[in-house]
């Protein structure tokens, strides 16, 4: 059973931070000695030695990852993302974003706002993708911002990582402030928990806070190994995320802005041919959505909304993220024709939950 | 145990989803192994670490400033003028009072000594995010080490201001209207006031046997009090179907902030926070969760550097300091005499109730 908590943050002065902020360009200087961290090791430091070893990585993560760290202002909440692709691919939680298609306004982490919005998102595992739609601001440094390429932090394999093993965390703990580049902070891994639905996360002492929602776990290497999704309030050493391999197995649906294990209202009222690789319409369902726009019988529909259908079954992996009355654009090939039509999806709003897969779609 | 997912909302509400987490130890101690660590680097700073006692009870670290025996605190946990200094070779000292500037919340006080270990202070640039750092005390092992998680900053919107965050909490706001009346316009749900039985509409006439003189003086009377003190509260009640209004006093439990909301509640969760959090000219920020009472000793980086005077424990994530270009012109002006120390108890007896 989930009982629901509200979570209110007032008196916030969105107007406070406005004015963008220069980020303290720090000098990362050279570790005179040889003594190294190797970044998967699991035990403590033993001297001052290692210790500056371990800083000096720990620098080099949150110097690397200061341009992919992103503040995301969605209606009244705030949260965070890393950037995980030059096109403005951004990495966050669900519970952020709140749905897929919401507009959303991103804070770097020299507090420049860009534009954006929600692509796909897992309620269940926490995990949400969201895109940036404009281009990198003129005075951006990173390489390739001049052609229009955002700073990628790469990914890393959760499944590799160890217990102990050291890892740094960034974000925007209380949301994006005014003057504040994203704080670093770093801890260990712990033991994996997991969430009211089985979904595992990952355990760091990395301490988080309301605000930091959606921003990456590093591990030492720099890679994005989590994303940050849930504390216990009363623990310093509970803090959850979730593990980036979730994102990378439902990498597709996630992009293309699936509400991944939502139960939809909304009906087409087409049945598909099994086995067909495209999605060629068998039955247009009497009086149905599709019926009403003239889909018709052989049709095979190329793509939704401008992204490309390869299955039938794409189909209502699509319209998860849809409701009843919402409108769509097919784009269908008919005969040697490529036609397209827009349908005011069917359906009863609010109704009771029920499986639609295997209902006609 | 009981989660909370971590957005936030600016403003308004947003309904997350807690979970039930197995109840696992999270993580090993691992970063408790690490003050030891430090023992060397920090020995100078250490030496110029006082321990502060207000009647007996630790309240703050302090800074030695000044070989002739000038210590810089955190002044809002000075409570009464029994003040005592205690240093890490057992050496004890009575403490005179000499100034206290509120904006910094730096106390200046003085001990008769001529060859003390004072620290040197470096700029604020030397205080790189992921730097480790340490929090030294009357002690060779610092009491809690840490990384540098942002530079120095301006704080702006209500970190700016300057409040006892740790008062009493009695969830009330009141009515614009009626002059020197203080109308109860809303309760805060699940808050001290509205658990105690007061209603919209109730007029405050005396709170803790003070006549509330206005709506400014209620909360000066309440900074006096902690959450969980118990209050009497007497209010006038308009009668039902009447013109009479009765009196009726009601006994109030005050709130701590956290009854105030889920931010705060996750932000206090996780240990006892600074009162004074808010309203610095400027802070650095860490990661080390250092006690309110560990709060006004130097912060100490791997090469041995004072980045730093521990100044607030602000926040689930984060202990705050302040940067060497502001402290060194409010030294100047304490040491000048141009903020007085203010007037303090002799001692810090319960308040009467």
């Amino acid at each position: 059973m989930i009982r629901k908590i509200p979570l209110r943050l007032a008196g916030f002065v969105l107007a406070a931070f406005l004015f963008a902020a220069t980020a303290p360009a720090a000098d990362i200087p050279k570790i005179a000695d040889s003594v190294k961290w190797d970044t998967a090791r699991i035990t403590s430091p033993e001297s001052v030695a290692e210790l500056k070893a371990l800083q000096y990585l720990v620098k080099e993560v949150n110097k690397q990852s200061l341009p992919t760290t992103v503040g995301l202002l969605v209606g009244n909440g705030a949260g965070s993302g890393v950037i995980v692709s030059d096109d403005g691919l951004v990495l966050t939680a669900a519970h952020v974003v709140g749905k897929p298609r919401q507009s959303i306004l991103f804070v770097l982490s020299d507090g420049t706002f860009v534009k954006g919005e929600s692509l796909g998102i897992n309620t269940a595992a926490d995990s949400g993708m969201a895109k940036i739609t404009e281009a990198p601001p003129k005075n951006a440094t990173w390489p390739g911002a001049k052609e229009g390429k955002w700073p990628v932090a790469e990914m890393g394999k959760s499944a590799e990582l160890k217990l102990k093993q050291w890892v740094v965390a960034m974000g925007h703990p209380g949301g994006p402030k005014q003057d504040r580049p994203p704080p670093v902070r770093t801890g260990r891994m712990g033991s994996p928990t997991s969430n009211t639905s089985k979904s595992p996360l990952l355990q760091t002492d990395c301490v988080l806070v309301g605000g930091d929602s959606g921003g990456p776990l590093f591990d030492l290497a720099g890679k994005v190994i989590g994303i940050h999704s849930q504390i216990n309030p009363f623990f310093l050493e509970a803090n959850m995320h979730v593990p980036v391999d979730r994102f990378r197995t439902e990498w597709n649906r996630l992009v293309r802005g699936d509400s991944i294990g939502r139960k939809s209202e909304a009906v087409l009222g087409v049945k598909f041919d099994d086995g067909d690789k495209g999605a060629k319409i068998a039955e247009v369902v009497e009086a149905s959505a599709a019926a009403k726009a003239d889909l018709a019988v052989g049709d095979v529909i190329l793509k939704l909304n401008g992204i490309p259908v390869k299955t039938a079954v794409d189909i209502p992996d699509m319209l998860t993220s849809f409701d009843p009355d919402d409108k769509v654009k097919f784009l269908i090939r008919r005969d040697d024709e490529t036609l397209s039509i827009e349908v005011k999806l069917g359906g009863v709003k609010n109704a009771s939950a029920r499986p639609r897969r295997n209902q006609n779609n | 145990m009981k989660t909370f997912r971590i957005a936030l909302l600016l403003t308004g509400l947003v309904v997350c989803a807690p979970f039930v987490a197995s109840a696992e130890a999270p993580v090993d101690k691992g970063k408790k192994l690490l003050p030891k660590l430090f023992e060397s680097v920090v020995a100078d700073a250490s030496d110029a670490t006082a321990r502060i006692q207000v009647d007996g009870k630790d309240v703050s670290m302090g800074t030695v400033v000044g070989k002739t025996g000038y210590i810089l605190t955190k002044g809002s946990e000075l409570r009464s003028s029994a003040i005592t200094v205690k240093f890490r070779d057992g050496t004890c000292y009575d403490a005179e009072y000499v100034g206290y500037h509120k904006p910094t919340d730096l106390a200046l006080l003085k001990i008769e000594a001529d060859d003390l270990t004072a620290v040197k202070f470096v700029a604020a640039k030397n205080a790189e995010p992921g730097n480790w750092v340490a929090a030294t005390a009357d002690s060779s092992e610092p009491v809690a080490v840490g990384i540098i998680s942002a530079g120095a900053r301006k704080l702006f919107g209500i970190e700016s201001v300057i409040e006892n965050a740790n008062k009493g909490y009695i969830g009330i706001r009141f009515d614009v209207g009626g002059k020197d009346q203080v109308v109860i316009a809303e309760l805060v749900a699940k808050a001290a006031a509205a658990k105690a039985g007061l209603k919209v509409g109730d007029i405050i006439v005396e709170v803790a046997g003070e006549k509330v003189k206005n709506r400014d003086h209620l909360p000066e009377i309440l900074d006096r009090y902690k959450p969980s003190d118990r209050i009497a509260v007497k209010v006038l009640r308009k009668v039902k179907d009447s013109d009479e209004t009765e009196e009726m006093t009601f006994n109030v439990t005050l709130s701590p902030k956290s009854a105030m909301g889920q931010d705060e509640m996750m932000n206090l969760g996780g240990g006892l926070l600074s009162g004074r959090r808010t309203g610095f000219p400027q802070v650095i920020q860490h990661d080390m969760v250092l006690s309110p009472k560990d709060c006004g000793g130097p912060l100490v980086d791997l090469d041995g550097r004072v980045v730093g005077l521990n100044i607030a424990r602000a926040g689930r994530v984060e202990t705050w300091a302040l940067p060497a270009e502001v402290i060194t012109p409010v030294l100047k002006e304490l040491q000048d005499g141009k903020y007085p120390a203010p007037k303090l108890p002799k001692s810090t007896k319960p308040v009467e109730k």
